[in-house]
């Protein structure tokens, strides 16, 4: 196959896509409920992984990414057509989001040539899973607050700190850590960030457990954990720069679902919503079609923008700070499904029996939604981002940015 | 401060001090999780000590005599400490049809017994699809000779895990009636709810005996369902300002980028929204139970008017109390989900915010 996007080029692709998924995938009806994201049981797993696995086999993962590390080397086109096939198709790729759409991306643009070479074409496949030690006890929207510490011995490198919320650190091969090197320096200047094999001595993952029930997130411990010099991704105390384009990556992979994981392209959410005042007989009644007709707008509206920003991305741009108005837009939406659902299903939205399986997916919808809006970063932060880095209006008094980080004021 | 409201402070000061002592928020979370469970005598205990399973009771049933300004006051305290006790459930809701009713010797040893804590009462009135106010549409009750039996269910029911007797309402030859349900004539299924820190269940019964308490309720269905809407409210507002305390006491002390997250305006400015929706709820809330207290006739538009104002402002306080927390707001072990899902479960039982929309607009002649 050609690069070229032809009109016989793409209608051949779409093709061979559907092809391919009416083969190898589940309709999203006849598989049930599309698991949430919430501790990610060993069968979704194993599950995802074969379907990760088929994907990459078949030549449809990464489709937009350079051949040499694994990927197809096509255009967004592609991405586009792949997406519009794979609507109603049960995508199982959450356990891959912190993988491809930010891992990956961040050793591309940051990684020694070794790295990428080495795990890209295994995180396309699935065969190995990352997870982002960013979060600590004390540093979350202050990412640069962190006080993980590495120090250098010989030819390794020495870890020693806490991280936490580390979503999918459980099932994990490898994770992308970012540790204090030089705490004399200010905060942003004494970051390095480094691959830590998961299954390293010292390394202790412990899950906690969300307000939804799953446990989908961890604390993660570090004991002297070594990690080969080789390790380095970017600059020594120049991590930051690597930890801004991951955290970019991460909005617009939350917001719009990036990484080439192909994410439907339709409006699911309005659709279920649709189909629920539909049982409900509210159908008809104006208050909710107003609401309905607005989720309907919000959910286009957040697709196309999507669409446009992974086109983006695949001209080799590192994302702007616009991630975070589909980061924003994605958790608002969120929300207002949540409340739509709970207001359509009113009492029996908050007690069920067993079998009431619209009752139990809108109360999951609804107990997971608050830690979309804060994961990647919270809709405060994305605002302060907006403002300052894509409107440029004057930055927020920061008191801490120029002294050496040992002496800033931490919780 | 007035008489009254010195009495009502002192009360919410004892009852304050007993929650505070016997149900910290984390004893309560231990209950939701089944790692704890409330001693059964806890409640007759109540009773007897703080009187507060009769506080709404005449004295001359075995009761405080109190009125629905110190029954909302209490209400807001059980609603900040989410006390896993038949608070709402029976000595709020289960006791209104008893104080509706004129007839003393049928009332009189439930309402003895009630007062006592001994027998916790359930009042019984959603159905399977009902929008607000409820009427029963699938339950009926038939007289036969000095007996009635009742057939039907009931649905999303607080009872505390399981009432003494339930209070149904249900349809007859002439109109509809209150009536008296044995707990143990009924099938009881626990529900799964969204409220951990409150059990529900759906109940039915197939002729089974009853107690006619009010045999025509006629327009006092709805002043009962007026009288539960603003009782609900009450423990709503308790819940939305204990949240806001919550999260304010936290805005003060977390530090991120070297300053106090409280001293971000984006951080001040959703604390001080939370403030101005609680205390317009709670003037909503108070001047519902105030009217209630006075005996006004007509309380569906406070009713309304209070349900959303404290369905809104707990709903939106609960998700703020998450958020101003980040990540340890999300997690299991805090207690900010409680009061979410509280929230949730409380806005919609009772009229949601939408169904009190329209009934304001009804009641307002549009
Ligand atoms: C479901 C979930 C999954 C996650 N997965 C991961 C993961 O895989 N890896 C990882 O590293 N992290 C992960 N996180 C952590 C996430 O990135 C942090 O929780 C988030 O950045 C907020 O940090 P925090 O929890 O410390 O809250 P804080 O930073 O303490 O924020 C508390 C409040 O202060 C506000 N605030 C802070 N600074 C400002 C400011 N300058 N201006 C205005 N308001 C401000 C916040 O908006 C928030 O309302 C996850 C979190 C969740 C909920």
């Amino acid at each position: 196959m050609t690069t070229t996007d032809t009109t016989t080029d793409l209608e051949d692709f779409r093709l061979r896509v559907r092809d391919f998924l009416a083969r190898n995938a589940k309709r999203v009806d006849a598989a049930g409920d599309e698991e949430s994201q919430d501790g990610e049981t060993v069968d979704y797993l194993t599950g995802a992984r074969v379907w990760q696995n088929s994907l990459f086999d078949a030549g449809f993962s990464g489709l937009s990414w350079p051949k040499e590390y694994g990927g197809q080397s096509l255009t967004m086109h592609h991405q586009r057509v792949f997406n519009e096939e794979a609507n109603g198709y049960v995508m199982p790729s959450s356990p891959f989001m912190v993988t491809l759409g930010m891992c990956a991306p961040t050793l591309l643009q940051y990684g020694t040539e070794e790295q990428r070479r080495t795990h890209v074409p295994k995180m396309l496949r699935g065969d190995e899973i990352w997870c982002q030690l960013f979060s600590e006890p004390g540093a979350g929207s202050d990412v640069a607050g962190l006080t993980t510490k590495a120090v250098r011995d010989g030819d390794e490198w020495v870890i020693n700190g806490q991280k936490v919320w580390t979503s999918g650190a459980h099932f994990a091969d490898y994770g992308l850590i970012v540790t204090r090197t030089n705490p004399e320096v200010p905060k942003h200047k004494g970051i390095t960030m480094f691959i830590v094999d998961m299954k390293s001595p010292g390394v202790t993952v412990r899950p906690l457990r969300q307000m939804s029930g799953g446990s989908g997130f961890n604390e993660v411990f570090f004991d002297d954990v070594r990690v080969p010099a080789a390790n380095l991704v970017g600059e020594i105390d120049n991590g930051w720069m690597a930890a801004i384009g991951t955290l970019m990556n991460e909005r617009v992979s939350i917001g719009a679902g990036g990484g080439g994981l192909g994410r439907g392209t339709g409006t699911a959410q309005f659709d279920r919503l649709a189909e629920l005042a539909t049982k409900v007989g509210r159908i008809d009644d104006g208050a909710a079609r107003t609401e309905l007709a607005s989720i309907y707008v919000e959910e286009r509206l957040l697709a196309i923008l999507s669409e446009r920003m992974r086109a983006g991305l695949k001209a080799g741009k590192a994302p702007g700070p616009e991630g975070s108005i589909a980061k924003l837009s994605g958790s608002e939406l969120g929300r207002r499904v949540a409340d739509m659902a709970m207001s359509l299903l009113a009492e029996s939205g908050q007690a069920w029996t067993d079998g009431e399986d619209d009752s139990l997916h809108w109360a999951q919808t609804l107990l997971g939604s608050p830690g979309g809006a804060i994961a990647g970063g919270t809709p405060e932060i994305m605002r302060n981002i907006l403002g300052e880095r894509s409107l440029g209006l004057p930055k927020e008094p920061q008191v801490d940015r120029d002294i050496p980080f040992k002496d800033t004021r931490t919780n | 401060m007035s008489d009254m409201s010195e009495e009502r402070e002192a009360l919410r000061g004892a009852v304050a001090d007993y929650l505070d002592a016997n149900f910290p928020i984390d004893t309560v979370h231990r209950i939701a999780n089944g790692k704890e469970s409330v001693a059964a005598d806890e409640w007759s205990k109540v009773a007897q000590g703080l009187g507060l399973a009769g506080l709404v009771i005449p004295e001359e049933f075995g009761g405080q005599g109190a009125g629905f300004g110190e029954l909302g006051v209490v209400l807001q305290e059980f609603g900040r400490t989410l006390a896993p006790l038949p608070m709402l459930s029976s000595a709020a809701l289960g006791t209104l049809p008893f104080l509706l009713s004129t007839d003393d010797a049928v009332r009189r040893p439930y309402l003895e017994a009630l007062a006592a804590g001994s027998a916790p009462a359930a009042l019984a009135l959603t159905e399977e699809s009902d929008s607000w106010p409820q009427a029963p549409q699938a339950t009926t009750a038939v007289q036969s000779g000095d007996h009635w039996h009742v057939s039907g269910a009931k649905h999303y029911v607080l009872d505390n895990g399981g009432a003494t007797f339930y209070v149904v309402s249900a349809a007859t030859a002439h109109g509809i009636g209150l009536f008296v349900v044995d707990g143990a004539d009924v099938v009881r299924t626990e529900l799964h709810a969204i409220d951990l820190t409150r059990p529900q269940a759906n109940i039915a019964f197939d002729q089974a005996p009853a107690v006619a308490l009010v045999v025509h309720v006629g327009d006092e269905l709805t002043r009962l369902q007026d009288l539960a809407a603003i009782l609900v409210s009450s423990e709503q507002l308790g819940g939305a300002d204990a949240v806001m305390r919550m999260f304010v006491e936290y805005a003060k002390i977390r530090v991120q980028f070297g300053r106090i997250i409280g001293s971000f305006q984006a951080i001040k400015h959703m604390c001080a929204n939370t403030l101005v929706e609680v205390e317009k709820a709670r003037g909503a809330a108070e001047d519902a139970a105030d009217r209630a207290a006075e005996g006004e006739p007509d309380l569906a538009l406070a009713a309304s008017l209070a349900k959303v104002a404290t369905s809104e402002a707990y709903t939106n306080a609960t998700l703020t109390n998450i958020r101003v927390h980040g990540g340890i707001g999300y997690t299991w072990e805090h207690p900010a989900h409680l009061y979410f899902r509280r929230s949730r479960s409380t806005s919609a039982l009772f009229g949601t915010p939408a169904e009190h929309r329209e009934a304001l607009l009804v009641g307002l002649g549009y």
